[in-house]
């Protein structure tokens, strides 16, 4: 049996179907028997139909797209209608090109991006990025935090991340990367990367630690850790306290500080919303007797009472 | 839209607002990457249902077959996290009747339309906004931007690809029931 499409595939292609019916290039009778294959079909298509009905509220804030002017307009139809499309952005483009775009994330913020090429980022908290996208050579910097790459390639090169002087080079799948002060981390979820070299399949973990590359298959959790953070979700699964605060600490601004040192080798596990610690320290309360407290600065103290 | 059938307009307008409901009740019951497609699998069994017989109350049927799903799913696995099984029974009190929230929340806050209406490519945004906003057809578009029809219609289909995936997102903040956290916890610094 052949693997069902995913739920945003689905949609991309309900997507092109509402397209190829809007511009009169698609008939009714192929649409029909597209959609009536699959209840799945009829879904995605409704919801991108609702996306276009969602969207309408924004239109009391839209502001009327200048046209172009008429020199622009006459010059690109004598350049030809495809070289036209490229001119007609081509100023800002190709000012751009040279240099490089940066996103980035504050403490506790979570944010997505989609690049020129389709390659879809999500940034975790505290993370700071820059790419440059010319012609099919894609580079990206991450040069703090963690991202969610979503890479498509059809053909052409492979999109090279850069972090800590190295670089990994990425085909079409699913990637999470983090990088620390030493070190960074590359999760292969879905697809294949490479650097200098050796392969990191899918399941695998490639860590960079100065100038040494290390592979090994991920742990579950670590696999868990990469999507669950996109829900705003940490999970933990028998950590040190020590290390549960120090992951929890991304995403605060008000840090958690293990005041008592006897208290950092106690072990535990679960879910909890990241930007929020107040569940934690309900439960380590409950069944720690470990006390919270705000000190001057805005710290959360944990104290054994 | 003149492409939606009467079952369809039905899903658009009685199940799609609750989106955010099912999302996190779907998030509570299954992995993190298991949800959404735990949704749409929940959808399709709803339109095949709806093209059968009358739903009282949509919302509520979702609920129920998200939550048939989960269990077959979770009888189907080897392995489940204990927060999950521990959860099937908070669900029960969880999916009652609309509440003002789910319809309020149905809606989607302007300034999160804005911020995705960001995230799309130049391009592509800038042909959504020509045929949404100022009701340009496609042709018409292709000769204002000097793209080829196709261009335009395969950057309408990535624009409304992309928002329609973000719309099925559950937004982060506001939680409605009860949450999944479960601490399990060991004093192994007591063993060593």
């Amino acid at each position: 049996m052949a693997t069902p499409p995913k739920p945003s595939e689905l949609i991309e292609e309900a997507a092109a179907w509402l397209a190829a019916l809007d511009a009169g290039s698609a008939t009714r009778e192929d649409f029909e028997a597209w959609r009536a294959a699959d209840s799945r079909r009829a879904v995605a298509f409704a919801q991108v139909v609702d996306a276009f009905e969602q969207i309408e509220p924004l239109r009391v804030v839209h502001e009327p797209l200048p046209k172009p002017s008429r020199l622009n307009r006459r010059n690109l139809l004598r350049g030809g209608v495809l070289a036209g499309g490229i001119a007609i952005v081509g100023g800002t483009v190709a000012m751009q090109a040279a240099a490089r775009e940066h996103a980035e994330t504050g403490v506790g913020e979570r944010r997505s991006i989609v690049l020129e090429d389709g390659t879809r980022l999500l940034l975790n908290t505290d993370t700071r990025l820059s790419w440059r996208i010319k012609g099919t050579t894609r580079s990206l910097w991450l040069e703090r935090g963690e991202i969610g790459l979503d890479v498509r390639t059809a053909a052409g090169p492979a999109l090279r991340l850069f972090a800590n002087g190295m670089h990994f080079d990425l085909r079409s799948g699913s990637f999470n990367a983090r990088r620390e002060p030493e070190t960074v981390a590359l999760l292969v979820l879905q697809g294949t990367a490479s650097s200098d070299g050796r392969q990191v399949a899918a399941g695998a973990l490639a860590q960079v630690i100065g100038r040494d590359l290390a592979v090994r298959p991920a742990e579950a959790v670590a696999i868990d850790r990469a999507r669950s953070w996109k829900d705003g979700q940490l999970v933990f699964e028998g950590e040190s306290l020590d290390f549960v605060a120090a992951e929890f600490n991304r995403y605060l601004e008000n840090k958690l500080v293990v005041a008592d040192p006897s208290l950092s080798r106690i072990r535990l596990g679960g879910r909890f919303t990241n930007t929020d610690p107040v569940e934690l320290l309900k439960a380590l309360e409950a069944s720690f007797g470990i006390h919270a407290h705000r000190s001057e600065s805005g710290a959360i103290m944990l104290t054994a009472s | 839209m003149t492409w939606l059938r009467d079952v369809d307009r039905w899903f658009i307008d009685e199940v799609l607002p609750h989106r955010a409901a099912f999302g996190r009740q779907a998030a509570r019951l299954v992995a993190p990457g298991d949800a959404e497609d735990l949704v749409q699998e929940a959808y399709a069994r709803a339109i095949d249902a709806s093209q059968q017989r009358e739903i009282a109350n949509p919302r509520g049927f979702v609920m129920t077959i998200i939550r048939n799903l989960a269990h077959e799913r979770h009888r189907r696995a080897a392995v489940v996290r204990f927060e999950h099984l521990a959860d099937m029974e908070a669900m029960d009190f969880a999916d009652g009747a609309p509440d003002q929230f789910a319809i309020v929340a149905g809606q989607i806050e302007l300034s999160r339309l804005m911020e995705l209406m960001e995230t799309l490519p130049p391009q592509a945004r800038t042909v959504v906004q020509l045929r949404r906003f100022e009701g340009m057809l496609p042709r018409d578009i292709a000769v204002r931007m000097g793209l080829s029809v196709s261009t335009v219609e395969k950057h309408l289909a990535k624009g409304l690809a992309i928002l329609a995936c973000a719309l099925q997102e559950t937004p982060p903040q506001q939680s409605e029931g009860p949450t999944i956290s479960r601490l399990w916890q060991r004093r192994r610094n007591q063993v060593n």
